[in-house]
């Protein structure tokens, strides 16, 4: 089932013309939807369409299969979706006090609301944390926290923007492998959609991913689709030689060098295999080597 | 301590809605303190020597920690939302709410009032009932002989005291005459000074035999330095506490009316912040603010340059609740939520109330005579109440409607 269908999505903002123009995806159940781009680009902008806070222009949605904004209204829409904005609003009190407050107000009552958070917090790591205060916790265990809070609500579509732009790699990488979880866990049921710049991380847990460049949309489909239709490979490397000794080793080959880092684009005979083979070859060092050709990555050189 | 824990941690798990109005904790807090300070000022008693307090002198005593109180009491109202976390109220809980926040600007009021209602109570309490008639008593006639120039007449064992026809204490009615005899008379002019120096510090310095001779020598005693420190002054005000009650000044049928408002609207206030976010929230409630200046403005202008009348004006009060109805209900029907809506949807709520209040004005400006003005203004009085109840009902939903829309930017 699409949990939610963008057509022709358009959105402009007067102030400073700023423009998401013709956005169609979809979003499938129990898939996790990376939304990627450079900084201004409307990943913020789609994840606010996507949860209801922020008005379209033109084009049309559906949710939840095929139900339109009128027909479903906006209550129950939004009560099926948890939105994590990029800076998630503070709370007040006791970690559990909090949780069971919002399990309470969604009808788990008494009892069973501490055997619903206990279970929920030990699922994401948290239990050692739960006693203490908001203040007392770092910005991954409060990025977790909410996660959890949201999830109390049993939502069918985690809207989550950059979640992981304040983290360490390893809260990271913890962060994005609970989603994993929780996305496959059967009994939840949720998708989610994120935006995110980290690339890698990203396109390791996605199903599927949505490439804004300019209030554009490039891509939109399964992460493992992306370089299908390409018409050159794409490499990523650093090393102990510079951009005359990589133009005369290979024909065909495009060079731009950012700092240390050389992006290349062959022929899509050359593999990243033999690519690499022919340099070591030639007695160098690679310190660093990326096929991007089937990434996102590449869309950034575009 | 173990009690609130037990008790808050049973409204969080088991009633949300009561849990975040934190009425288990700051309403103990107001009773509490209520009863201890009232105990305290009334154990601490009145001294009839000391000086009659006044009333509202110790009404600010309490501002400062009554606002302490309901900032603190607000912070809490601001942490805590169960609609904007995704949950419910029914309208049952939406009244429940709002009666709770009723009940904490009514407790914060009692706190207010609590120093000068225990002094009120402290100064009936001061003197028995039976005390203070015996004592009356004996004064009223004291004063009639050694203040106000009785003519004295003796014959033989008998004197006469002959009434001026004066006011005594405490409006007891015109002194009459009065015949004693000698030893009566001395034994009444000690117990005029007992009971004259029981209420007053500096009283007076004469034994029985000077006063008797002060009196046939027919000089007058001085009255008392000022009147709030006379013993008249005290002897009346002790009287009036004990007759109509300590609390009389304080529950009063037009106090309680008035206060009434203040408490509703305060009450309506705190209940549209739970609606609405914070932002709209604090320019609606500048936009209010600013509104006796608007119409200050917006008066001059129509009196003043078109010469408007009175009707004129209640047209034009007429046409702002329509212009701003409609404004509301074109947001409601809208797709996407209008800032302005929001805040014109607070500003139409509070003003709700008061449109009985100008009708009836209105009704009443058009009558040459002002018949059964008091019966008929209760009654647009508690017309007013139930608008405002009702106002909750329907505001509840378009509130719900203008947030739950997605915004334009």
């Amino acid at each position: 089932m699409n949990l939610f269908t963008a057509k022709n999505l358009s959105k402009t903002y007067s102030n400073n013309g700023f423009k998401l123009q013709n956005i169609n995806f979809d979003l499938q159940s129990g898939h996790i939807s990376g939304v990627v781009g450079e900084n201004g680009n409307g990943k913020t902008t789609l994840l606010r369409i996507v949860a209801g806070d922020l008005s379209f222009d033109e084009g049309e949605v559906t949710y939840f299969g095929n139900g339109t904004i009128d027909t479903l209204g906006w209550e129950k829409i939004k009560s099926r979706i948890a939105y994590i904005p990029q800076r998630i609003p503070r709370w007040y009190g006791g970690l559990r006090d909090n949780l069971i407050f919002e399990a309470a107000i969604r009808n788990i009552k008494s009892d069973k609301a501490d055997a619903v958070i206990d279970e929920l917090v030990e699922k994401l790591g948290l239990t050692k944390y739960i006693h203490l205060k908001w203040s007392e916790i770092s910005t991954g265990y409060r990025l977790r926290f909410q996660l959890a809070k949201m999830l109390i609500g049993s939502p069918d579509l985690l809207v989550l923007d950059e979640p992981i732009a304040n983290l360490d790699i390893n809260a990271q990488n913890k962060f994005l492998a609970d989603l994993r979880d929780i996305v496959s866990d059967e009994n939840r049921k949720v998708s989610v959609i994120l935006s995110s710049q980290q690339l890698h991380e990203i396109e390791n847990i996605a199903d599927s991913v949505i490439f804004l460049k300019a209030g554009q949309l490039v891509y939109a489909g399964e992460v493992n689709k992306i370089g299908e239709s390409r018409t050159h490979n794409e490499f990523e490397l650093q090393g102990d030689f510079d951009k005359a000794f990589l133009t005369n080793l290979f024909k065909d080959i495009e060079v731009n060098q950012i700092a240390k880092t050389f992006h290349v684009k062959v022929s899509l005979e050359l593999t990243s295999s033999d690519f690499i083979k022919t340099i070591l070859k030639q007695n160098k060092t690679v310190h660093y080597f990326r096929d991007i050709s089937s990434s996102t990555r590449k869309l950034f050189n575009q | 301590m173990k009690l609130y824990q037990s008790i808050n941690n049973y409204l969080l798990r088991n009633h949300p809605n009561i849990w975040i109005t934190r009425i288990h904790l700051f309403a103990p807090i107001a009773i509490v303190v209520f009863v201890l300070l009232f105990g305290l000022n009334a154990l601490m008693g009145y001294n009839l020597h000391d000086k009659m307090p006044r009333i509202e002198d110790s009404i600010p005593l309490m501002i400062i920690p009554i606002l302490v109180y309901l900032v603190y009491w607000f912070v809490f109202q601001a942490r805590y939302n169960v609609e904007k976390s995704g949950g419910k109220l029914n309208l049952f809980q939406d009244y429940l709410n709002y009666f709770s926040y009723f009940l904490i600007f009514f407790l914060s009021f009692m706190l207010l009032m609590v120093i000068p209602m225990s002094t009120a109570y402290k100064i009936s309490n001061s003197v028995s009932k039976d005390q203070l008639q015996k004592d009356i008593k004996i004064l009223n006639t004291g004063y009639g002989i050694f203040n106000e120039n009785y003519n004295i007449e003796k014959n033989e064992d008998i004197i006469t005291f002959r009434s001026p026809n004066k006011f005594g204490y405490s409006n007891h009615g015109i002194v009459k005459d009065i015949k004693l005899s000698t030893k009566a008379f001395e034994k009444m002019t000690t117990n005029y000074i007992n009971t004259f120096n029981k209420y007053d510090k500096k009283g007076i310095t004469l034994n029985t035999s000077e006063l008797i001779r002060h009196a046939f020598s027919n000089d007058v005693l001085p009255d008392s330095q000022s009147w709030r420190n006379s013993v008249r002054y005290k002897v009346d005000r002790i009287q009036e506490l004990q007759k109509k009650g300590c609390c009389h000044e304080f529950t009063d049928d037009s106090v309680f009316m008035i206060l009434g408002v203040f408490l509703a609207m305060f009450a309506l206030l705190v209940w549209i912040f739970k609606q609405i976010h914070w932002k709209h929230y604090v320019f609606g409630l500048v936009s209010i603010l600013l509104t006796p200046m608007l119409i200050g403005i917006v008066g001059l202008i129509f009196f003043e340059v078109f010469d408007f009348d009175e009707s004129g004006v209640f047209l034009l009060v007429y046409a702002l609740y329509i212009g701003f109805a409609i404004k509301v209900i074109a947001a409601v029907l809208s797709p996407q939520s209008n800032k302005s809506a929001i805040v014109m949807a607070m500003y139409l709520q509070l003003a709700l109330p008061f449109l009985p209040v100008i009708i009836f004005g209105d009704y009443m400006s058009k009558r040459s005579y002002f018949d059964g003005f008091e019966d008929h203004f209760v009654t647009v009085y508690i017309v007013s109440w139930i608008v405002g109840l009702i106002s909750i009902a329907v505001f509840k939903y378009i509130y719900k409607r203008l947030t739950v829309l997605p915004s334009k930017k």
